[in-house]
């Protein structure tokens, strides 16, 4: 209500939040586990003075700066500018709320960051024994970093004791937090396993006996991937059960995403259990990028089913994804919609306008956020063939129709002026048929 | 016209916020001077006559200056939105998708520098691909200066955001921050020289920087809004020291070749300027957002057990950094040592 809409026009928002959300899941959790393994093979490697797999983790810790460093701080913030534009309302809760753990994260952040140069500058100058400790520094500020962030990520699922009493303590160790961190420490650690099979393909100079080598040593790291079921299952045990019956049939493209992500994770574990540490197998780099590849799907498919079962809320059972809280729709109920204008209508009388300019107001409010008018998402394929009085009555009760989506706010005038922008909506070709129909029945 | 209060206190008193907001942008326009000296010396070798030597030490220097100016611009970001949340969302979304370019330029820019760098090393000196990574990372970097004050400046009132700021306004602000980080850059450099370059310790660039950087906060700081009184002339006339101690080492390393006193002026210059400039600009902002929103009348409720936990953390960060330091340091004198 208090900011203007930002119009992603036929994108939708959604897809916006998706990829960036995706892509820097993917590489954050890509630098937490490559800061893991990395330090521990490079102990593994001095104790058996393996020379291969040194040489090797040179570059791959090169190619782990590259990647993170820039591009995964980047996309973290790329997060913090897209929903700033699409939801300032949660992100303007989740950094006040949280600003002293955001703060605390950063620091890690610095740390992880001058901790990696280190280890990547001063590989081979640095004397063995100090430089793994280096690479342990790098590995638990990583962690530490995921372990703040995890809190405030699923704060959004399970708000916990939260509600009640605003303690940051008591939203950040929150009932999801703990099975979250499991499952994305898993994650993490699958995707530099993962990761260290395609550098491994791509570098130059290695025979093959030295990438089996260092593909078998690096698979460990995916082995924890087969556990993915029953920590899910433990995930799903504390979740609200509304948003878990969402994954469970209540939705059906939310089921489809869960059941790929899971099934993929488990079966790259499971391979690697035993193709790769049981029988010493390699892969090449096409079938290490389609792993990796499929891995990455996976990733996105359960962020998708993380994002999805939220829903109707961006914070739940306190603000939905519209923006407004629990309390501003009571009032709202209560008062109608323009008895505390919106911004977007700041400077104009609502009493002079039509009840088509009105409800395009509302829409801009409370829909637009989740739906373009055309293109993904859009809603005029959702009402362009129903009757103003289907229009009237799906909105009137669209949180009963559909679990996930938010209720109405607003007086029974409101949904009028809603009803008749979205009537506006239909297509020539629907309003003809609507005539017809019409006509026949008379 | 912008809705009261957000529904969630100020997690800390406003004087904290401003402290912190104002520490972090210190550090993150003097590492934003690392990077500058890697683009302005990257150009002169692959333009000019610039040494291999030079240009490669500062350019892998300013690489690590663009990661760690990423880095230390996230909490400056974090502190606006927690004082000036409500102007800062509202300018961003009425600025929209150029706001949200700002993430494409850090990565095309970021790793336009690092291909200059690569391309230099593959060609063995400039090449047609060198010089157009370099402009692309130059045009990333300007276009986020420019983006960032757009914002800024947008966001400074309830009404610029609906009717939009003047693009002149913006380039002009950026002039000023344009001289800080150039004299900062300047100061990198001269301390560059004397670590790697004992023979000739502040090199040619380092003072033209300054002189230019200089010139640039001088005139910022005569031309900008003429708030007269308090801390915005506080912050000016931290301004005007900082840019003449610029010209004068920048002279000195110029004309009459005083390198080690010119690299104290600069080294005094530099944070002056940087100061200065943040002095003037949250002045500025509480005296012109007053009649609206003053971030010291609204409510705070302190989570204290969070601030000690940041601050804990921020100590053992800090130590942990320091033991990194002493780490290569001492190596490098194990190095000498063997050598």
């Amino acid at each position: 209500m208090h900011y203007p809409i930002f119009d992603f026009g036929m994108f939708g928002p959604s897809t916006l939040i998706a990829v960036v959300a995706i892509i820097h899941v993917t590489i954050a959790q890509f630098a937490v586990g490559a800061g893991i393994a990395t330090p521990w093979l490079e102990s593994r490697a001095l104790r058996r003075n393996d020379q291969v797999m040194l040489a090797f983790l040179g570059r791959y810790a090169r190619f782990l700066i590259l990647l993170s460093f820039v591009a995964g701080a980047v996309t973290g913030v790329g997060i913090w500018f897209v929903v700033g534009l699409i939801s300032p309302e949660t992100i303007s809760l989740l950094l006040r709320q949280f600003v002293w753990g955001w703060a605390t994260e950063w620091v890690f952040f610095l740390v992880e960051i001058i901790s990696g140069y280190v280890y990547y500058f001063y590989w081979g100058k640095l004397d063995p024994k100090t430089h793994v400790k280096v690479g342990w520094i790098y590995a638990a500020s990583a962690w530490g970093s995921l372990l703040i962030i995890n809190g405030i990520l699923t704060f959004m699922l399970t708000p916990g004791e939260w509600i009640a009493t605003g303690s940051f303590w008591d939203g950040w160790m929150n009932p999801t937090a703990w099975p979250s961190l499991v499952l994305r420490t898993i994650s993490s650690l699958s995707l530099a396993g993962l990761f260290i099979a395609v550098v491994a393909n791509m570098q130059k100079g290695m025979s093959t006996d030295e990438r089996r080598h260092v593909i078998n040593e690096g698979s460990i790291f995916l082995v924890p991937l087969a556990l993915m079921i029953p920590v899910s299952l433990w995930y799903f045990a504390v979740a609200p059960s509304t948003a878990s019956r969402l994954v469970v049939g209540g939705a059906v493209a939310m089921s489809l995403f869960f059941a790929f992500g899971i099934l993929a994770s488990t079966l790259i574990g499971v391979y690697a259990y035993w193709g790769l540490l049981k029988n010493k197998r390699s892969v090449h780099l096409e079938t290490a990028l389609l792993l990796t590849g499929i891995a990455l799907i996976a990733t996105g498919s359960m962020e998708y089913v993380r994002e999805g079962i939220r829903k109707p809320y961006t914070v739940y059972h306190y603000m939905y994804a519209n923006g407004l809280t629990i309390d501003e729709i009571k009032s709202i109920n209560q008062n109608g919609f323009f008895a505390s204008p919106p911004l977007v209508a700041y400077d104009r009388d609502h009493r002079q306008m039509t009840a088509v300019e009105r409800g395009r107001i509302i829409y801009d409010v409370q829909c637009l956020r989740c739906h373009a008018i055309d293109g993904y998402n859009a809603i005029r394929p959702l009402v362009e063939n129903w009757t103003t009085e289907m229009i009237r009555d799906n909105t009137r009760q669209l949180h009963r129709l559909r679990g996930f989506m938010p209720p109405f706010a607003g007086t029974a005038a409101d949904l009028e002026d809603l009803v008749a922008f979205l009537s506006t909506l239909r297509t020539d070709k629907w309003n003809e048929i609507h005539r017809t129909l019409e006509e026949e029945e008379k | 016209m912008i809705g009261g209060h957000d529904p969630m206190a100020m997690p800390a008193p406003p004087e904290i916020m401003i402290s912190l907001l104002g520490l972090t942008f210190v550090l993150h326009i003097t590492v934003l001077g690392l990077l500058f000296a890697s683009l302005w010396a990257r150009a002169g070798a692959e333009w000019g006559k610039a040494g291999v030597y030079d240009s490669l030490r500062v350019h892998r220097a300013g690489v690590v200056g663009f990661s760690m100016t990423i880095t230390l611009g996230v909490p400056p970001l974090l502190f606006v939105q927690i004082l000036y949340g409500k102007y800062f969302y509202t300018s961003s979304i009425s600025i929209g998708f150029p706001w949200l370019a700002v993430v494409g330029y850090l990565l095309v820019g970021f790793y336009a520098l690092y291909w200059t760098q690569w391309s230099w090393m593959r060609n063995k000196g400039p090449s047609v691909s060198g010089k157009l990574f370099w402009l692309i990372a130059v045009g990333s970097v300007l276009a986020i200066g420019y983006t960032y004050s757009w914002n800024h400046l947008k966001s400074l009132s309830p009404t610029p955001w609906n009717h939009g700021v003047s693009h002149l306004s913006v380039v002009h602000r950026l002039l000023g921050y344009f001289g800080g980080a150039l004299i900062s850059s300047g100061a990198w450099v001269s301390w560059f020289g004397k670590y790697w370059r004992s023979d000739r310790a502040v090199p040619k660039g380092s003072a033209w920087a300054s002189l230019f950087g200089g010139l640039c906060l001088l005139i910022w700081a005569v031309t900008s809004e003429h708030a007269t009184s308090g801390a915005f002339q506080f912050g000016r006339e931290l301004l005007l020291i900082g840019g003449a101690l610029a010209i004068v080492a920048g002279g000195m390393g110029i004309a009459l070749h005083r390198t080690e006193l010119s690299r104290w002026l600069l080294t005094a210059a530099a944070p002056l300027g940087i100061l200065g400039l943040l002095v003037q600009r949250e002045a500025y902002r509480l005296e012109t957002m007053r009649a609206y929103y003053d971030p010291f009348t609204v409510p705070t409720r302190t989570q204290w057990s969070t601030l000690i936990m940041f601050g804990l953390s921020l100590v053992i960060g800090l130590a942990v950094l320091i033991w990194l330091l002493a780490q290569i340091r001492r190596t490098r004198q194990v190095a000498k040592s063997q050598a």
